[in-house]
């Protein structure tokens, strides 16, 4: 029997926003639908994943064409345009599906004492489930930008109402912002529709196997005058998502007002979705373009790492701090591509699942200090270990692991990404090592002032991590700690994808 | 031979208690024991044991595993034996601290990391202990995290050692690049393979890890900071056993440097360099256990400068005698130098105080602790037949060998000898200030617990003898070696007292002895001599304040970095930012252009469109504050451009 899991999977969280919708106004129903639907969808990825390991068949209908992807789906929407509902995963997607559900359900749950338009709130998280679950599914383009374009609408939301006092500035930047960075990339997959699908398959369609497979046949198609400037137009459209220096400016913005779930979603997930692009459209259709071009993608990257980590020296509210850190750990991805090798690419695919994790503790921990010390000036927050305990095991591990300390989980990525970028670069591998130093001092001396010395007075009564902020923090520092010291789980997923793409890329 | 130390330990840290990590490190005590009279019985005296043992593969290429080997084996013995010792003497000294469940755990953590530092297979796995020792480092220095001495010591530390660590990430890096591997046996024997333009690259990257780990010159600088720690850990971690892990990776890479003239005198001039570099420092310093560190510094410059000039050696075809004394001296040096601290920890315990200005004359109120840091003094002065003067003088000596060959490495020998002179003088310095003379403490020193005299006459009877010991297992070169074993014990000692070198570093001691004892003790020479004249008084000054290094690293971190990242800050939020406001804001205006032109119905086609959009824009402006125009305005401009680019497009390509 087949059953159709990935559909599944965007139907829960459908159909769970809608029973919270139709509930009456301050029911106390709400949350628990929406959590019980994002623990539903978390299992589904669980045996997903299973499915997965041990080739379980009835999730698995593989793909017709090649058989390189599983769990596949596929309907016609409408044929005569070439649109077709495509769904399925690969190891590029399986670590990012797990993660999307993992952090939406713990967002739920730390949001738990949300007391403003509770109803909306949670329905609105679900939605942002939904429509990532799509991105990272969709395996036709039309489909895949609807889906893109969907997720700017409950984050506008979650934003624009539930923000802090600049909210509106910066739900609209980020709305237009990434919506411009959006714009640029419909016309690459135009490009792609109108004149690479006639070259490769002879008709038109948005089928992202079909056309992968003919460009993996044929890596050159049309040759470097197509392929760069499609490329550079989807690259842009990416890189804003992602984002990188200099087209970041509204990530910080958009991090400091938004309510502490969003953020996380933001950081851990929306982010992933330029990363994602760049490996599943950018890398895989235009390999030409991805082979001369390499140089723009390091550039970008190594500039995002270096730049956006002396920032982060500078920032005195902490969620702003995590902000840039978030666009200075992207650049690791973005360097990871640029290698073009097999273990570069899995160690930007590893970082952007280790960063997820990460990122999530951090800005949780932001909205800890601010609930409970009402202030998240790193000035004014100190000594808070001899109030906060827990808070502050739980900061040290967390910025030790995201300064990538080894045993913990990004140091397998960051690693992976400069092994697979010596290769590539040779000794100008200094310039983003510089990074890791500015991102050791960042840290270190925001631990020193937040954590250590004489406890503030004037912060007033504090409390430490409660049961329904800890739940969430525990379980990903576990994670966190765990995929430090065995990540062979996610690994085995991305490793045989890597491969792929770097023979992809290696053939030109 | 199986057993998993780390893995054993790792599960068991957190549950903390005093009992409890001293039953551990007792387990992995005798664990060790048992490991180290395996080899010792399995290659015998003289010959080489290398056994691996692999666990799993970690992820694909890289193999999670023990490597057991002479080297290894008497490291876990060292290691493990010396935070038994340490952890009993904390029962005492840390009797009424707060927090003990913290500092235990900690204490078993670090042990867990040094253990798993020196049994790693592979450089990958080294890297990971190694860090963890880096992370208990850091939490042990700012144990007392209310002093914000400490806490700054702590951050200090971290990051200078950081700087070292990212030296060694991108050796191993490079490693990996080279050989496709991490494992250690592999990429010794293949050291050869390594191409011309990496060869002295790589093992001077690995070199850095250990120069920030093992506080060498120019990383110097977070050790006598992290001082602020409990005394007990800066016996343990910043004394005996953390700061040797750079000396250990530096054995490791042995092979490597050996392959390069170059990095052999690199180690060497940074090794002779510090040792000679930091007991300047040491002879100024007023405080206790500054002193101390500044001495720990200097040692293992002297371990550094056998290495290298070891390595030099090797690679003209010698025997590699100084690898062999420089592991001999770390294992005298982790004897001694604890023995120091603790008994250092037994004085600042008694008086509480760390400055030795407020002691002196505790000779009759502690006289084991008094006689047990006499030991140790005489030891690290170098004198025979205590175990300091084996080790030291059998480096002193290859360095000269070395010079034979290279006059560069005569310099650093003579340095290494006047740094004999300064270690003898500013060891009695420190003994005669703190135990004869006037008392000078302000209450009555009290005696210290039996579990904080045992260790110290422990460590005394091994300071005492751990020299001659090895003989009776004819001579350390038979325990300890590179490739193939080398003397004989009776061979050895006849070797030393003929050579007239020996007498050379004997007499330079005995010198700084005597001249510590006329002005410290019998007071003959006045000490102000050293500030009487305007030039001594600069170097006097130069030197208590650390050649102003530290001073150079604050700034360059406070107005440097610090100032640049500011600049970055304005640059995003001015400069970046601006462009897009000024974009937002530039489009409103096109937009209001735009809107004014349609309503003057310029255009009929146009007209409809941007009238609808601009109307929607002033619908929304009511609803909302912000320059939500300008961004509206910003989408039809962006749609505009997208037309256009597409129009353009489609010309070129489709035409």
């Amino acid at each position: 029997m087949d059953v159709p899991l990935l559909s599944l999977m965007l139907l829960v969280p459908l159909v769970g926003t809608i029973i919270t919708l139709v509930l009456p106004k301050d029911s106390p129903k709400a949350k628990w639908i929406c959590l019980i639907a994002s623990l539903v969808n978390l299992l589904i990825s669980f045996i997903l994943v299973f499915a997965f390991v041990w080739e379980i068949p009835f999730a698995l209908v593989g793909d017709p064409v090649t058989g390189s992807f599983k769990a596949y789906e596929n309907a016609d929407w409408v044929p005569t345009l070439g649109i077709s509902y495509t769904l399925g995963v690969d190891g590029l997607s399986i670590p990012l599906i797990l993660l999307t559900h993992l952090l939406v359900a713990l967002g739920i749950v730390f949001s738990w004492k949300e007391g403003k338009r509770t109803k909306e709130f949670f329905a609105l998280l679900l939605l942002m489930d939904l429509a990532i679950t799509g991105v990272f599914v969709s395996l036709d383009l039309f489909l895949f930008f609807i889906f893109w374009e969907f997720v700017l609408i409950p984050m506008y939301f979650l934003i624009g109402i539930w923000g802090g006092p600049n909210k509106h500035y910066a739900a609209i930047k980020f709305l237009i912002y990434t919506h411009v960075g959006s714009i640029i990339m419909l016309l690459g997959i135009f490009a792609l529709y109108f004149t690479a699908s006639p070259n490769l398959t002879g008709g038109n369609t948005f089928n992202l196997i079909v056309l992968a497979n003919e460009a993996g046949q044929n890596p050159t198609y049309l040759g470097a005058a197509f392929q760069m400037p499609v490329f550079i137009a989807m690259f842009f459209g990416f890189g804003v998502k992602m984002p990188m220096v200099p087209f970041h400016t509204w990530l910080p913005d958009a991090h400091v007002e938004a309510p502490t779930a969003g953020s996380v979603i933001l950081a851990g997930l929306l982010l992933k979705m330029g990363g994602y692009g760049l490996f599943r459209i950018g890398l895989t259709m235009f390999p030409l373009a991805a082979v001369e071009l390499w140089w723009v993608l390091a550039s970008f990257g190594i500039v995002s790492m270096v730049y956006a980590a002396f920032v982060c020296l500078a920032q005195t509210d902490l969620k702003r701090l995590i902000a840039y850190s978030s666009v200075s750990h992207m650049g690791f991805v973005l360097l990871g591509a640029a290698s073009l090798s097999t273990i570069g690419i899995m160690g930007g695919i590893y970082q952007m699942f280790t960063h997820g994790l990460i990122t999530a503790v951090l800005f949780m921990l932001a909205g800890v200090a601010k609930r409970a010390c009402h202030t998240r000036e790193i000035p004014k927050l100190t000594g808070l270990i001899n109030k906060m305990p827990k808070f502050s095991l739980i900061l040290m591990l967390g910025f030790f692991a995201s300064l990538g300390l080894p045993g913990l989980a990004s140091f397998v990525s960051e690693f992976m990404v400069f092994v697979g970028a010596f290769g590539t670069f040779g000794k100008y591998l200094i310039i983003p090592l510089l990074a890791i130093i500015i991102t050791g001092a960042y840290y270190i001396w925001t631990m020193h002032k937040v954590l250590f010395g004489k406890f503030n007075e004037s912060l007033g009564e504090v409390r430490d991590v409660t049961g329904y902020e800890l739940v969430p923090l525990a379980i990903l520092m576990f994670f966190i700690i765990f995929f430090g010291l065995y990540p062979a789980p996610v690994v085995q997923f991305i490793g045989p994808y890597a491969e792929g793409l770097s023979t992809l890329l290696g053939g030109i | 031979m199986a057993f998993l130390l780390s893995i054993l330990f790792g599960k068991k840290v957190w549950e903390g208690g005093a009992p409890f990590t001293i039953g551990a490190i007792g387990f992995s005590f005798v664990v060790s024991l048992y490991l180290f009279i395996d080899v010792l019985g399995q290659g015998a005296l003289g010959g080489g044991v290398q056994v691996e043992i692999i666990a799993f593969e970690w992820i694909p290429g890289i193999e999670i595993g023990l490597l057991i080997d002479n080297l290894s084996a008497l490291l876990l013995l060292l290691v493990s034996f010396l935070c038994l010792l340490i952890a009993i003497y904390s029962a005492g000294y840390m009797h009424d601290e707060e927090g003990k469940p913290r500092y235990y755990a900690e204490i078993a953590l670090f042990t867990a990391g040094m253990l798993g530092t020196v049994s790693a297979n592979n450089f990958f796995q080294l890297l990971i202990f190694w860090e963890v020792m880096g992370v208990c480092s850091y939490l042990l220095i700012g144990f007392w995290y209310k002093k914000p001495e400490a806490a700054s010591a702590a951050k200090k530390a971290f990051l200078v050692t950081r700087i070292g660590d990212i030296l060694f990430l991108i050796g191993i890096i490079v490693l990996f690049v080279t050989f496709d591997t991490f494992n250690i046996i592999h990429i010794q024997e293949h050291a050869g393979d390594i191409p011309v333009h990496l060869v002295t690259i790589i093992p001077l990257l690995l070199f850095g890890g250990a120069v920030g780990k093992s506080a060498q010159f120019p990383l110097h600088v977070w050790l006598p900071d992290a001082m602020e720690g409990p005394t007990t850990v800066s016996a343990l971690i910043h004394a005996a056993t953390m700061v040797k892990a750079g000396v250990y990776l530096t054995a490791r890479s042995f092979p490597l440097i050996a392959n390069s003239p170059d990095a052999t005198l690199v180690v060497a001039v940074i090794g002779g360099f510090t040792a000679f570099f930091a007991a300047t420092m040491a002879l100024v310093a007023m405080d206790i256990k500054r002193v101390l560190a500044y001495s720990t510094i200097s040692q293992i410059g002297y371990m550094m400068l056998g290495l290298g000039a070891g390595a030099y050696l090797y690679h003209h075809g010698h025997e590699a005698l100084g690898y062999t004394f420089a592991i001999f001296h770390l294992v005298n040096h982790a004897f001694f130098k604890a023995l120091l601290f603790l008994g250092s920890g037994s004085v600042i315990h008694s008086v509480g105080t760390n400055d030795m200005r407020q002691m002196g004359g505790l000779h009759k109120h502690m006289k084991i602790t008094s006689f047990a840091m006499l030991i140790g003094a005489l030891s690290i002065a170098g004198i025979p037949p205590l175990s300091g003067f084996w080790s030291k003088d059998g480096i002193l000596e290859v360095a000269f060998e070395a010079g034979m060959n290279d006059p560069s490495f005569l310099i650093i020998w003579i340095l290494g000898i006047i740094t004999a002179f300064m270690t003898a003088f500013y060891m009695f310095r420190l003994w005669f200030f703190t135990f004869t003379g006037e008392k000078r403490s302000p209450g009555e020193p009290h005696k210290s617990p039996k579990s904080m005299t045992i260790p110290l006459i422990i460590l005394a009877a091994f300071a005492l003898i751990s020299g001659i010991l090895t003989f009776f297992m004819d001579g350390f070169g038979q325990l300890v070696f590179f490739e193939q074993a080398h003397g004989h014990a009776v061979e050895e000692i006849i070797h030393v007292f003929t050579n007239p070198l020996t007498f050379l570093s004997i007499g330079m001691a005995g010198l700084g002895i005597g001249l510590a004892y006329l002005i410290y003790n019998k007071r003959t020479i006045s000490s102000t001599i050293f500030v009487s004249s305007k030039g001594t008084k600069a170097i006097h000054t130069m030197l208590v304040k650390r050649y102003g290094m530290d001073w150079a690293y604050r700034m360059f971190g406070l107005k440097i970095a610090y100032g640049f990242a500011k600049v970055a800050d304005f640059f995003d939020r001015r400069v970046i930012d601006g462009v897009v406001n000024g974009t937002a804001k530039g489009s409103l205006l096109v937009g209001k252009a735009s809107g004014f032109f349609d309503q003057k119905g310029i255009d009929g086609a146009v007209n409809g469109i941007s009238r609808g959009i601009v109307r929607g824009g002033r619908g929304l402006r009511r609803s909302q504050t912000g320059n939500i125009q300008g961004y509206l305005a910003a989408v039809v401009l962006g749609i505009c451009f997208v037309i256009a680019f597409a129009w353009i497009y489609i010309k070129i390509t489709g035409g």
